[in-house]
């Protein structure tokens, strides 16, 4: 029997349980569309982005620079540094430890490219990112309309053009994009190689005005990067070089007076001449932030080190010896063998004292039996442990992209520090106005002088053997001799041509130029096929490589034409 | 209702009670015989009918046997379960329905056979159960990436597991948290009729799990418990030291190079003989050498221990049943281990006549430590190729270096794990649901039920330094995720003589809230596990975080109706809105119609024994998927390090930059996927043996995939876009018979079988293949292997010479085709060569059983799909990764001048042919066919356990992974599905075969 109470506290129970029910239709109704209402988090939704927002468009259009997106190999695959393109050089080898490891970058090196070949893939991605970065920073500068903005502008100009002309240097077929282009609907086929470089130079030469002498951030272009830039560009344009120009623009950076060659040729890797003397316009290095901004680019690239000094190494990136061979000098003058004959015949450099070499020789690689980098001494001496696969590619371990081991990270990414990477360098463009004084003809003496400005580095470093910390040369161990070349009857064009072209490859070894010199001078063909057969005796993987003239260019990435429904084609407009 | 009873001759209305042996059984129908008077039992088991007495009356109830008695005035009644019947109640979607009456696909898990008693993941024991559902089992201990695939996948964007709907909360979380003991049932809603209740989450099918409840109206306590011993099933032969030494030394020689190395002594032969000891750089002690064998040093027996023990009872006011478990699994992998605590109490109130309260509540904790494993530099890949001449340890103790013996830098594994050893990955999961039931009236249930589910990962990993390479570091993260559900549904179900009326209307509102953060430190004084705390270290430190959310908000309509249980007809409607689709197109409906016919139960059909049921199944449904990112609709822009710059020249800091972190689509709509099924479901010979068979067709279109872009478009430029078409067409079928009983024999078996054809008929408006090595191609399957087929080995200069150019080719090396003809190879010869998706599953489970034994075996298989053995790189190739990195003996038979029937091309340590390009020489059958399980089970006798006061007692012994018939040559083809659904192996965690013993002790 239920009594009265119960039934009525069964009633109150029920009541009270179907009230969610109420509550539910209530909620329902009311909160339905706050809760579908769902913004992100952490991140500047396109509404939120204002006129000052564009400083920061700004910073991310020269990130670009450390060709270091999402991943890592993205930056060692298609390097802002060039590496890969010393590699495809007769200056370098890919290294590692098998020719299997970076597989892409190997079949650089023996010239057996492909479409899908993934550094090909990485350096058109890694420079149309940097592109699309800034002009997207460009577009909302001028769509500011704002006077403040007129330098940052010329900034993004030259970035453009620095962006375009790594581009221009590789590929023949490419998209033309400015801050106006939908950039999912531009063909490749439009412009020429030359087309593309005549948009741009009036680009950078308007720039040029607009930029100041100096920057107070000294990573941001000035006037000389720009100026610096236009003498490259106009050099390397396919088709008769307009040495004027180059004369004309490398001038300007020359005659400035703010920059000079450093005291000694291991300067280059020294942190303390981050933009110094030399440095133009170059990557920025940074150990903030978990070292995100270091030079990824050359990461793979340091030395095997016994495990210990910098930690661990990849070991990729080892000079070739028939590099190593160029450094030998007359025993008397001190000039380098410009006759090839002569220098093949006199076989290869080791260490010895036998014979005479440029000092810069180990300011450029390790070699085994020479000081490494020593802050105090003969502490580290570059032994076999410090070489990954001596039978495969030697021993020559690059040394002008990474800073002495106490100065440097000691775990991945290896031997790591705020050493910048110099892409405009003093020495490049005052070697490149003597280029351009001897093309003419019109002052051979200035280009004399020119060339041997760079070369007293070399000698200044020599003399200096005791005092310059770290220590890279052992007179002990090797006998060394570097002289100038005499500004006399023998000093003319055709000897002077050779004898500057000479000085590139000794001065800038192994900094990212060699191949594209080879290019603009007409003779990479030539002059790789006869390394090849050369410099297989040394390393045999390379019997069957070869180049042809087709292979100048890499071709256009395969995945970038498979996903552009037709806009991009393997071949585009001839120059 | 008794309005429509018309009839003149004399009634009287007779009253009952029909009652169960739990009580009074609420809602069952009371029909009098031929004829559509009836009437449906109260909340007390009366029932009132007018009806002449003596008339016979139909009692029937779900789950019940029917029964059949003159009607009399007072009379009672008693109804049995019926066990077959009770067997074939499926929860379907927010609703319970009689198997007989279901008109989609929806299989059903039973959960008495054999499981994988080794394993703590119910998905490892779906394997093989219910036809066209797909489960690939992960060998790691705790299972975490167990996947389960239903009918092949319905879309490329990587989103294909199913939706879990656990006690009537939806959920996309793994199920590895869940204690198997607690589970009474899992049902598959394999098709869109069946499954588009669930609307937008459910085009990959939904998996629906009831956890127990208290029953049988009295206290029970069961107890279990099973040891497992944990064997590595198989390992891969590897060259010993001395065998690589001199490989090596004949690979070196064959490209013209010196293959002598310092650990070794050769003879004149070239043979190598491994040193004692290799020297040290010069002023160092040497080190010393000896022939190990990797795998052996780093597999061995591992134990599990799986404990659990639950309460239960139940009665008139209601029922409860609380459970714990216990497991710890030691991995066969050194130090890989996973350990788990649950907690369970589920519980119900009869509040009164009119409610039930009730509730589900689960806690767990795991822990687990797995290790690196896929990759060539993961656990597996560096065991295998650990140079064979470096001990483990050196004699005092310290970690063999192989940059120091070697010259590589394939780190110690051993060293790896044991450094690893006391990382731990620890998740915790709270997850329940409280409802209350309202039954206002006769055949109305009002109910509403919120659902809660709290996940949080914690992992703290300590990397301490190796060999003067590393510095110490701790890395912390923690992250959670919340998602409460709200649903309210009311539930009619009416029977009018011969019609019975299901309806069904619903409201759900769905929200998910996470957040992360982690952060990391450097320099540690010391390296014990106490001193490594984050908070010590002294060097550089980091720090990151975020959050994201969503919502989701349905309505949902279902209405079923059935004649005489001869007709059936089923609509589905639900309507869902998202947060995560533009606001223009954030709601969708998906619609849902079938019908099925019992052809049995038509009057012209005989009853006869040898076909005792049939019904046939038509459908047709819709179903979406917004499983994208929570904010595709928006471009945002954030600070990240590929944004960053150092401006100033700092050296140590640098500038935030900003760059576009996500391109927004507006405009989104569903992906949606349509599904045709036609079903039949036959009993024969009185019920013993049944055969069903499916066959459907299940088409995605607007599929939300993210095409490549251009990288002109610049970083993050991908967009979700709505693209590409799909199409599945399958087929399934199940065999299942149930013997007499000769004597103290009988046996029952079934067999499972299904096949489905996946292709893509539309990619997107601007490509027509997307991918590398493993593409999209229209008009293909999903995940087709695209390169080049290998015709085996150059024997000769003169083939060469005739074989179209390809660079690197000569005698010993491997042949590729020249498919276009053009007289060169090249990357336009590449072309399709092999399909990751099966062309036939089945599955076959034997059950025998005399006297109180049972002998239990299961066998699976997956036949004709085409696995990627990667690992062949790293055994066959000895210019693939480090120089000195260990390879198979597989090279042993490698190509020579005179051993030219090799199948294994010459040895060399360039690979001037590029044999690593990807090609038919790495892909391989990956048909198997596995006896999964045999189990034997040992129920005491009711007698003996009566004299311990027990109820029953179980002991059993189980083999799992007995055997694998394949002709796969790598260690296993049951692998996960990598890119587009690709079977990779790439060195997996290795499967074990896992002996278990146990006892189930109930009381």
């Amino acid at each position: 029997m239920i009594s009265m109470q119960t039934k009525f506290k069964s009633v109150i129970r029920t009541a009270l349980c179907t009230l969610p029910f109420f509550g539910s239709a209530v909620f329902m109704t009311t909160s339905c569309s706050d809760m579908l209402d769902k913004q992100p988090y952490g991140a500047l939704v396109a509404e939120q982005m204002t006129e000052d927002n564009a400083t920061q468009l700004m910073t991310s259009a020269y990130a670009g620079l450390y060709s270091h997106y999402f991943g890592n190999n993205e930056a060692f695959a298609g390097p802002s540094t060039n590496w890969i393109f010393d590699v495809r050089s007769d200056d370098a080898l890919k290294g590692g430890g098998a020719t299997s490891m970076e597989e892409n970058i190997h079949q650089l090196e023996m010239s057996n490219l492909t479409s899908d070949n993934v550094s090909c893939f990485n350096k058109w991605q890694n420079n149309l990112y940097a592109l699309a970065c800034t002009n997207s920073a460009l577009k909302a500068m001028m769509d500011a309309n704002n006077d403040n903005f007129k330098g940052m502008i010329a900034e993004m100009q030259f970035l453009r053009c620095f962006y375009y002309f790594d581009l221009l240097k590789i590929f023949k077929y490419l998209p033309y994009l400015d801050e106006t282009t939908n950039a999912n609907e531009v063909r490749n086929d439009e412009f020429s190689q030359v087309e593309i470089y005549d948009k741009l130079l009036p680009l950078l030469e308007a720039a040029y005005n607009d930029l100041p002498e100096t920057q107070a951030s000294v990573g941001r272009a000035n006037k000389y990067a720009a100026a610096a830039l236009l003498a490259k560009m106009y050099a390397q344009r396919p088709g008769a070089t307009n040495w004027t120009k180059v004369e004309e623009w490398a001038g300007k950076v020359v005659k400035s007076g703010q920059y000079e060659l450093y005291e000694y040729s291991n300067d280059i890797a020294k942190i303390e001449y981050n933009n110094k003397k030399e440095s133009i316009f170059a990557m920025q290095c940074s150990t903030a932030n978990s070292h995100a901004f270091v030079n990824w680019a050359n990461m793979l690239n340091c030395t095997w080190s016994e495990g210990n000094l910098y930690g661990n190494g990849d070991d990729f990136f080892l000079a070739s010896q028939d590099l190593v061979n160029c450094y030998r000098t007359d025993e008397v003058t001190g000039l380098p063998l410009l006759d090839d004959a002569e220098r093949y015949a006199k076989g290869d450099v080791g260490v010895s004292l036998d014979y005479t070499v440029d000092p810069r020789l180990d300011c450029t690689v390790g070699r085994i039996g020479m000081p490494w980098k020593s802050p105090d001494g003969y502490k580290q001496i570059y032994n076999q442990n410090w070489v990954r696969a001596m039978d495969i590619y030697g021993e020559y371990s690059g040394k002008k992209f990474v800073e002495e081991p106490s100065k440097s990270g000691k775990e991945v990414p290896w031997g790591y520090s705020e050493l910048n990477f110099i892409f405009l360098r003093y020495a490049d463009i005052l070697l490149l106005h003597a280029e351009a004084l001897i093309e003419l003809g019109s002052d051979l003496a200035t280009a004399n002088a020119e060339i041997n400005q760079v070369r007293q580095k070399a000698e200044r470093t020599l003399q200096a053997e005791a005092t310059n910390m770290p220590i890279d040369i052992d007179s002990w161990k090797q006998a060394y001799r570097v002289g100038q070349y005499p500004n006399d009857a023998k000093w003319t064009q055709d000897y002077a041509r050779k004898a500057v072209r000479m000085e590139r490859r000794l001065e800038l070894a192994m900094e990212g130029g060699r191949w594209f010199d080879l290019v603009r001078w007409g003779i990479a063909e030539q002059t790789m096929n006869a390394y090849y057969s050369r410099e297989q005796k040394n390393h045999s993987y390379l019997q069957g490589a070869s180049v042809t003239a087709a292979e100048l260019y890499l071709p256009v990435p395969l995945a970038e034409i498979t996903n552009s429904n037709g806009k991009y084609l393997s071949k585009g407009k001839e120059n | 209702m008794l309005a429509t009873c018309t009839l003149l001759y004399a009634q009287q209305e007779i009253t009952g009670t029909v009652t169960d042996a739990m009580g009074p059984v609420i809602g069952a129908t009371v029909m009098e015989k031929g004829t559509s008077n009836g009437t449906v039992t109260d909340f007390d088991g009366n029932f009132k009918l007018k009806v002449q007495p003596g008339k016979m009356l139909v009692f029937s109830y779900i789950g019940y046997q029917t029964v059949e008695l003159p009607a009399q005035n007072g009379m009672q009644v008693t109804m049995k379960d019926d066990a077959q019947l009770l067997n074939e109640v499926v929860v379907t979607g927010y609703q319970v329905q009689r198997k007989a009456d279901l008109t989609g696909a929806v299989g059903v898990m039973d959960l008495k056979k054999p499981k994988s008693e080794g394993s703590n993941n119910i998905v490892n024991s779906l394997q093989g159960r219910i036809p066209g559902v797909n489960v690939i089992t992960d060998p790691a201990p705790g299972g975490g990436s167990s996947s389960i695939q239903i009918r092949g996948v319905s879309n490329f964007n990587g989103n294909n597991a199913p939706l879990y709907v656990i006690d009537g909360v939806a959920t996309t979380e793994n199920l590895n948290s869940i204690n198997p003991a607690d589970i009474e049932t899992i049902q598959v809603l394999k098709d869109a009729s069946s499954a588009s209740i669930y609307g937008s989450r459910a085009a990959n099918g939904v998996v629906i799990i009831t956890t127990k409840s208290g029953k049988g109206g009295k206290l029970t306590v069961n107890v279990g418990y099973t040891a497992s011993a944990q064997f590595v099933a198989k390992k891969i032969d590897m060259l010993n030291a001395n065998q690589f030494g001199t490989l090596y030394y004949q690979a070196m020689a064959n490209n013209n190079q010196s293959g002598f190395n310092s650990n070794y002594t050769y003879d004149s032969a070239g043979n190598a003989y491994l040193n004692q000891y290799v020297a040290g750089h010069e002023g160092e002690i040497g080190y010393e050498l000896h022939d190990t064998n990797w795998q052996d040093k780093m597999y061995s027996t591992a134990w599990t221990h799986n404990l659990t023990a639950s309460v239960s009872n139940s009665g008139e006011k209601g029922s409860m049943m609380v459970s714990g478990n216990y497991i710890t699994q030691n991995g066969v992998a050194k130090y890989s281990k996973y350990k788990r605590y649950t907690i369970r109490l589920n519980s119900t109130y009869n509040i009164s006549k009119y409610v039930t309260v009730g509730e589900n509540f689960m806690v767990a904790r795991w822990n687990n430590n797995i290790g690196g494993f896929g990759g060539d530099a993961g656990v597996a890949g560096n065991t295998l190729r650990q140079f064979a001449g470096m001990p483990v340890q050196q004699s005092d103790g310290s970690y063999s270096i192989g940059k120091l013996i070697s010259g590589s830098d394939t780190s110690n594994p051993m060293e790896d794990l044991y450094n690893a050893r006391e990382n731990d990955s620890e998740s915790w999961r709270i997850f329940g649901n409280g409802y209350i039931e309202v039954k206002p009236i006769k055949g109305l249930t009002l109910k509403t039920n919120f659902g809660y589910d709290h996940l949080q990962f914690d992992n703290d990993n300590l990397n301490r330094t190796t060999y003067a390479n590393t510095i110490a570091s701790v890395s912390r993260a923690y992250g959670k995720g919340d998602t409460w559900t709200w649903t309210n549904t009311a539930n009619y179900l009416g029977t009018f003589g011969q019609h019975t009326v299901n309806g069904l209307m619903g409201i759900e509102a769905i929200g998910y809230d996470y957040s992360d953060f982690n952060a990391l430190r450097k320099n540690y004084l010391n390296e014990s596990y106490n001193y490594m705390v984050i908070g010590a270290g002294t060097g550089e430190q980091s720090n990151g975080g975020g959050k994201a959310s969503w919502g989701l908000f349905s309505l949902f309509w279902k209405a079923d109706y059935n004649y005489a249980d001869r007709y059936l007809f089923s609509v589905t409607l639900r309507y869902d809105k998202t947060s995560r689709l533009g606001k223009n197109n954030n709601s969708g409906t998906f619609p849902a119609f079938s019908g099925a016919w019992r052809i049995t139960e038509e009057k012209f059909w005989k009853k006869n024994a040898v076909l005792t049921d049939m019904k046939l199944r038509l459908a047709w449904g819709q179903n979406g998927n917004s499983a994208i990112g929570d904010y595709a609709t928006y471009t945002t822009y954030s600070t990240s390090n590929i944004a960053g710059y150092d401006l100033d020249g700092t050296g140590t800091k640098y500038n935030e930059g900003l760059a576009v972190s996500l391109t927004g689509t507006e405009g989104l709509k569903w992906e949606t996927t349509s599904q045709f099924n036609a079903g039949l479901d036959t009993r024969w010979l009185d019920g013993a043996l049944g055969f069903s068979a499916d066959f459907y067709i299940k088409s995605t279109k607007d599929m939300l995939t993210q095409p490549p872009v251009l990288s002109a478009a610049g970083p993050n430029a991908l967009q979700w876009r709505n693209t590409g078409n799909m199409r599945n067409i399958g087929i399934e079928a199940t065999l299942d018979y149930r013997s007499p009983s000769y004597g103290d024999f009988s046996w029952d078996g079934s067999f499972n079988i299904a096949h489905y054809k996946n292709k893509i008929t539309k990619l997107n408006d601007e490509q027509t293949t997307i991918g590398g090595d493993i593409r999209l191609i229209e008009g293909q399957p999903m995940g087709v292997y695209y390169g080049y087929v290998c015709d085996g080995i150059f024997q000769n200069k003169e083939q060469v010479a005739n074989h179209a150019t390809q660079t690197g080719a000569e005698p010993g090396r491997l042949i590729f085709r020249d498919i276009n003809g053009d007289g060169n190879i090249t990357d336009a010869d590449r072309c399709i060569i092999g399909d990751p998706n099966p062309d036939l599953s089945l599955s076959l489970n034997l059950d025998l059983k005399w006297k109180n034994f049972t002998l239990s075996t299961f066998f699976t298989g997956d036949f004709g799909f085409d696995v990627i053995n990667s690992m062949k790189h790293l055994t066959d190739f000895f210019s693939y990764g480090n120089a000195f990195n260990n390879r198979g003996t597989s090279t042993l038979g490698a190509w020579t001048p005179t051993n030219t029937g090799a199948s294994v091309p010459a040895v060399s340590v360039v690979d001037n042919n590029n044999e690593s390009r990807f090609s038919t020489y790495y892909i391989e059958d990956g048909s198997y066919f596995k006896m999964k399980y045999i189990k034997i089970g040992y129920d005491v006798p009711a007698s003996f356990c009566k004299k311990l006061c027990m109820n029953s007692i179980n002991v059993f012994a189980q083999l799992e992974n007995v055997f694998t018939i394949t002709k796969y040559k790598g260690l296993d083809p049951e692998l996960g599905a990598s890119t587009y659904g690709a079977r990779i192996d790439n060195g997996p965690y290795p499967r074990s075969r896992t002996f278990s013993m146990g006892f189930n002790v109930s009381l």
